[in-house]
């Protein structure tokens, strides 16, 4: 295989991330993503992508969502002609569950780097609130039927058999989707699994929740967030403006947090809703090109990407997809975790991260289950999410893993350090991982 | 058997094509040899005894017939004249509909007046779905009704109430919404269309016309119930017009006249209602205005030589209420718009104004939801500048004041392209001073909106003195673009519109002091026919706003501007118009209740110096400083036309388009008269306010304002 090139991030944007059945209620994902789309467009003055104006020519876009809305089956084509890129640059969406985003960006990467492509719009995008109530197969059958009649008489008939109990208890798409189709647990009670492996405390997972809200109340007050995030007037009356994350509670105590009770097992669980991420409405995009091109139009470099790696294992030990994938990923990039400045582990729980943690500092685990002679390393609090987390900013799976990269970069490039590392577990058994370098 | 106009395609099986080619014309309009040709076409045809079937089709791309020449209805100064010709016309196509075969009308475009009478006298007709395809009867809007039988045919054929509308509001339809009123028999694909017009006519033959009558539809046809439908017409009518335009009014009549009447009568009695309406003063102004905005569509504002850049992006700097109107108007139009405000409570103001304008459409089914979100999608809003590299006009609507304009458009500068237009939005900031900021002059002009943007079809395209041709063609194509009407006025206080509107303002704000009432003097303008009265108009811009304005053309133009001391006053008591809920009238909910009469206490200088003017006399004092005042602007040569005064006060302001403008309206009232009015009217104390400037005095020597009249 030839030489890979080397592959820049120039900058990314994302809307606020606001907590599901609040104030994006009702805006459908692929808004969130043409407001986040746009405005990158503008900011990099890319225009439509093509003409004579824009300052580099998009070859394609490529998005991560999981919930796919019924009206916008490929989300990535919806979004790049809305935001105004022409009509020529293909659009394909893309679905790592919760690394949607993440695989969108490692799809940027690998066109790029291989020579395939040279400019490359990715993001990820998700509206939960916007995820469906599915008929249950009893009532489509019964709606099939009454199609095919054509009496009145008989389709009154047919009407007495209305199966109303069917009809008023339909699938949750977003219960469905939490759900692992193998092991059968739903995600929070993977998360509670891990807690009694690797011996979480209900206190410690509180205490991890309280500091991701206060870190990322913090990074709201001093405007840290508000430099990649672009403020959404809500349609359709546009009464207001969404101008930051909708989660991070500034009054958040360890009192409140410890009056939940456990939300998944009830009986013997510590995982609650208050030390698990909410689900959330968000979209994140970045535009990655080859160091060339951004150098030719005069980009300022976020960083460049260093590695990608995706990993897989048991589902029911979901949560330990960042240890598994950030080891191949730091493999390939010829980096260890201690070089890492910024570490970017996505909070889909306390107990999960803090796993991660245990898990990455423990010789045997690492023995075991990477077959690496030595522990992969700690990571230090300090390093770990500065600007708070998912269970205070929200995961909205399909943008989650473009966010954290972008997140990432952006904390780089403001304390000036060189190494940056985000990773996710992913929903089924899977990690993905991205190192990430910024640019001198 | 070929002529000029039209040509005949033998199409097999005994069909025939006859296909409208207009030579030398991207159109086909019915021009007198147009119309004899077409006759002397069906003379020969009725002779041939091998027809089975006529398709007649169009050669021009997007146009099937336009309709009559607009200037042989203008030319029409005699009842007498009108009838003829009307009668001529009209038999003409009554020949044509009793051909001894089949005939099938293949509309493929813009489907209007004559044309669509001659579509109506076919047997049947078929409609393409391109989205060219435009039926329908206009006359109404040039204050006539359709004379060549579409009065009598069009009832005839589809429900009265649809019948109706469409000749009342002179409204056009495309091919799927007409097939399914029933006007046309079949809607076809556009592709190959004269092919599969022409294969269905012959597959048709023997079908009859469709029949969109229903029960109902019957119903209402029927005595008791037709009465009720043509009063409750009435009634709409007489709501929108107020009664000042005798065309629908004549319409109701004659359809109510000729139901149920013979052929032969009823074309008889519309080519009578159709020649008194020709000869009416109002059918002739509303074509003149007809034919100045078509005048409009095809100049650049300069001259053909010099090229407009087409404006892609946009930026719009300041996105408050006028703003967000603005952004509506590019976005309305797919051109992407980066709005930039001071802060996001800004911004969000103009997406809440935009979206209120597209609100509308959505309401009315004009757009679907993710139409709207499309629209509304074209506009994003920033804090900075980022983006405007890629924008090839800015438009500025900042706070109506020079040093903050100054600094702003210095500071945009520098974050947009070397070729990008830089507009000013201001009613009455000097462009020329503007361009003194900044480096590149010849890019900075003037793009003045009206307000309420989306309703308000004027913009004045501003000139500074260092305003180059290029950008003054560019500013004035990106208005027709948007779909307004745009005249080109030179840079000085008030520019047109407003320095007209001024004095007229003034002057009621004067005879409000004289004594007469608010409701008074409110009511013999809406007589007149202004949309709205003066001093509620004053409300609606706001007292302090008119009493600043005011002030700037006093400083201008000296005495002859002298303000009413009045505005100010009332001002000063905390008064502001409609923005505040209170001034000349009362408001709820932001709209008038009525007249506030405790205002009359706060004036101390109230006369009743004025209270037993006549109501003419009233009228006069308030228009003819206008006139006036125009005359003076044209000698300026601040338009260059009277055709644009009219256009601006018609568009800029609602002035009564019946009466043609305020310039058409000067010459019915002769200049010669106006001057002398105004004499009076200086003299009984008006002053050099009210004396005839010396301009107006030239033109009432000479005669009018219009040449050849």
């Amino acid at each position: 295989m030839s030489e890979l090139r080397d592959v820049v991030i120039v900058d990314g944007v994302r809307t606020p991330f606001a907590k599901a059945g609040t104030n994006f209620a009702k805006v459908r994902a692929h808004e969130l993503g043409r407001v986040a789309m746009r405005e990158l467009l503008e900011r990099l003055e890319i225009a439509d992508g093509k003409g004579a104006k824009a300052r580099v020519k998009v070859d394609e876009v490529c998005i991560g969502n999981v919930g796919s809305p019924e009206d916008a089956a490929n989300i990535s084509r919806v979004i790049a002609m809305q935001a105004g890129l022409d009509k020529s640059i293909p659009g394909y969406t893309v679905h790592r569950n919760c690394a949607s985003g993440m695989e969108a960006v490692a799809q940027g990467w690998l066109k790029i780097a291989s020579g395939q492509a040279e400019v490359m719009m990715v993001g990820g995008v998700e509206s939960m609130s916007g995820m469906p109530l599915i008929y249950r197969p009893e009532a489509v059958d019964f709606f099939a039927r009454m199609m095919r009649i054509k009496s009145p008489v008989q389709k009154i008939m047919a009407l007495l058999k209305l199966p109303l109990g069917t009809l008023l208890n339909p699938i949750v798409a977003i219960q469905e989707g939490l759900t692992d189709p193998f092991c059968g647990m739903n995600m929070g009670q993977t998360a509670d699994l891990l807690a009694k492996e690797f011996r979480i405390t209900r206190e410690e997972q509180d205490q991890f929740a309280l500091d991701s809200h206060r870190k990322a109340v913090a990074a709201q007050e001093n405007g840290k967030l508000a430099e990649e995030i672009v403020p959404v007037p809500v349609p359709m009356k546009y009464k207001e403006v969404v101008r930051e994350d909708i989660g991070p509670r500034k009054e958040q105590s360890m009192e409140q947090l410890k009056k939940l009770k456990p939300y998944f097992d009830r009986v013997n669980g510590t995982v609650t809703v208050g030390n698990a991420c909410g689900i959330t409405d968000g979209a994140a995009f970045l535009a990655l090109m080859t160091r060339e091109q951004a150098r030719n139009a005069g980009y300022k470099i976020l960083g460049k990407i260093r590695s990608v790696s995706f990993s897989g294992h048991e589902p029911e030990r979901m949560g330990l997809g960042p240890v598994y994938a950030s080891h191949l990923a730091l493999k390939k990039a010829g980096l260890s975790l201690k070089q890492m400045d910024v570490i970017e582990v996505n909070e889909a729980f306390a107990a999960q991260v803090l796993s991660v943690m245990k898990a990455a500092a423990s010789k045997e685990w690492c023995q075991e289950k990477l077959g690496i002679s030595d522990a992969l390393g700690e990571i230090d609090p300090a390093k770990l999410n500065p600007n708070g987390g998912a269970i205070a900013i929200g995961h909205p799976v399909g943008s989650s893993g473009a966010r954290i990269v972008l997140t990432a970069l952006k904390e780089l490039n403001r304390s000036g350090k060189q190494f940056g590392l985000a990773t996710l577990c992913i929903g089924g058994g899977q990690g993905g991982a991205v190192v990430v370098e910024r640019e001198a | 058997m070929n002529t000029k106009n039209f040509k005949l395609f033998d199409r097999g099986d005994s069909w025939y094509e006859l296909c409208f080619d207009q030579p030398d014309s991207k159109a086909n309009v019915f021009t007198e040899e147009a119309l004899r040709e077409l006759d002397s076409v069906t003379e020969e045809l009725s002779k041939r005894k091998d027809i089975i079937g006529l398709v007649v089709t169009s050669a021009k791309k997007d146009i099937y017939i336009a309709g009559a020449d607009i200037n042989l209805i203008k030319d029409l100064d005699t009842i007498d004249k009108a009838l003829t010709a009307c009668s001529a016309g009209q038999q003409m196509i009554h020949r044509f509909s009793k051909l001894p075969f089949e005939t099938v009308a293949a509309i493929s475009g813009a489907c209007l007046g004559g044309g669509f009478e001659l579509a109506l006298a076919c047997k049947k007709r078929v409609a393409s779905d391109a989205r060219a395809v435009k039926i329908g009867l206009p006359e109404v809007m040039l204050g006539i009704l359709p004379g060549f039988g579409g009065s009598t045919r069009l009832p005839r054929l589809v429900p009265l109430p649809t019948a109706l509308d469409l000749i009342l509001s002179g409204k056009q339809v495309d091919g799927k919404r007409a097939f399914k009123m029933g006007i046309v028999d079949a809607f076809l694909p556009e592709q190959d269309f004269n092919e599969r017009a022409i294969a269905w006519a012959k597959q048709n033959i023997n079908r009859s016309g469709r029949n969109v009558h229903t029960f109902m539809t019957r119903l209402m046809e029927m005595v008791p119930l037709r009465g009720v439908v043509f009063s409750q017409a009435r009634k709409q009518v007489m709501k929108t017009t107020k009664g000042k335009y005798p065309a629908p009014l004549k319409i109701l009549d004659l359809l109510a006249e000729i139901h149920g009447l013979q052929m032969d009568e009823a074309l008889k009695r519309e080519a009578k209602a159709f020649s008194q309406l020709a000869v009416t003063p109002i059918s002739k102004r509303l074509i003149e205005i007809f034919q100045l905005t078509e005048g409009v569509k095809k100049t650049n504002g300069v001259s053909d030589e010099v090229k407009a850049t087409k404006v892609e992006r946009a930026g719009l700097l300041g996105a408050g209420v006028m703003g967000g109107g603005i952004a509506w108007a590019f976005a309305n139009k797919d051109i992407p718009v980066r709005m930039k405000d001071l802060n996001w409570d800004g911004i969000r103001l103009g997406y809440e104004q935009a979206g209120e304008n597209f609100g509308f459409a959505l309401k009315k089914r004009k757009l679907t939801k993710p139409q709207f979100l499309g629209k509304m999608g074209m506009i994003s809003g920033s804090l900075d500048y980022s983006g405007f590299r890629n924008v090839d006009v800015v438009v500025e609507a900042v706070v109506e004041n020079m040093d903050v304009k100054k600094k702003v458009m210095a500071e945009t500068e520098k974050y947009i392209s070397e070729n990008c237009i830089l507009a000013s939005n201001t009613s009455s900031l000097s462009i020329t001073e503007m361009q003194s900021a900044v480096s590149r002059p010849q890019n900075v002009g003037g793009l003045h909106f009206f307000n309420p943007v989306s309703r308000m079809p004027l913009v004045e395209v501003i000139a500074g003195e260092k305003t180059s041709k290029e950008t003054v063609a560019t500013l004035f194509e990106l208005s027709k673009k948007l779909g307004k009407t745009p005249i080109v006025v030179k840079d000085g206080p008030g520019f047109l519109v407003n320095r007209l509107l001024l004095p007229y303002m003034n002057e009621a704000l004067f005879l409000y002091e004289e004594g007469v009432s608010i409701e008074r003097i409110d009511q013999v303008m809406l007589d007149f026919g202004m949309p709205m009265g003066p001093m509620r108009l004053v409300d609606e811009v706001g007292i302090d706003v008119a009493a600043k304005v005011a002030k700037i053309l006093n400083q201008a133009f000296g005495a002859r501007a002298e303000a009413s001391p009045v505005s100010e006053e009332i001002v000063k008591s905390g008064r502001l118009g409609k923005k505040n809920g209170k001034g000349f009238y009362k408001y709820e909910n932001g709209k008038p209740t009525a007249v506030d009469e405790s205002i009359d206490a706060l004036v101390k200088s109230r006369t009743t110096k004025s209270a037993r003017l006549s109501d003419l006399d009233l009228v006069k004092r308030m228009t003819y400083p206008m006139i006036n005042e125009a005359a003076l602007a044209l000698a300026e040569g601040v338009v260059a036309t009277p055709g644009e005064v009219d256009l601006g006060m018609i568009f800029g302001t609602g002035f009564a388009p019946f009466r043609g403008g305020l310039l058409r309206y000067a010459d019915s009232e002769v200049p010669q008269q106006v001057a002398e009015a105004l004499e009076k009217f200086s003299q009984a104390g008006g002053g050099e306010r009210l004396a005839p400037n010396q301009a107006l005095r030239e033109i009432a020597r000479k005669g009018f304002f219009y040449s050849g009249r």
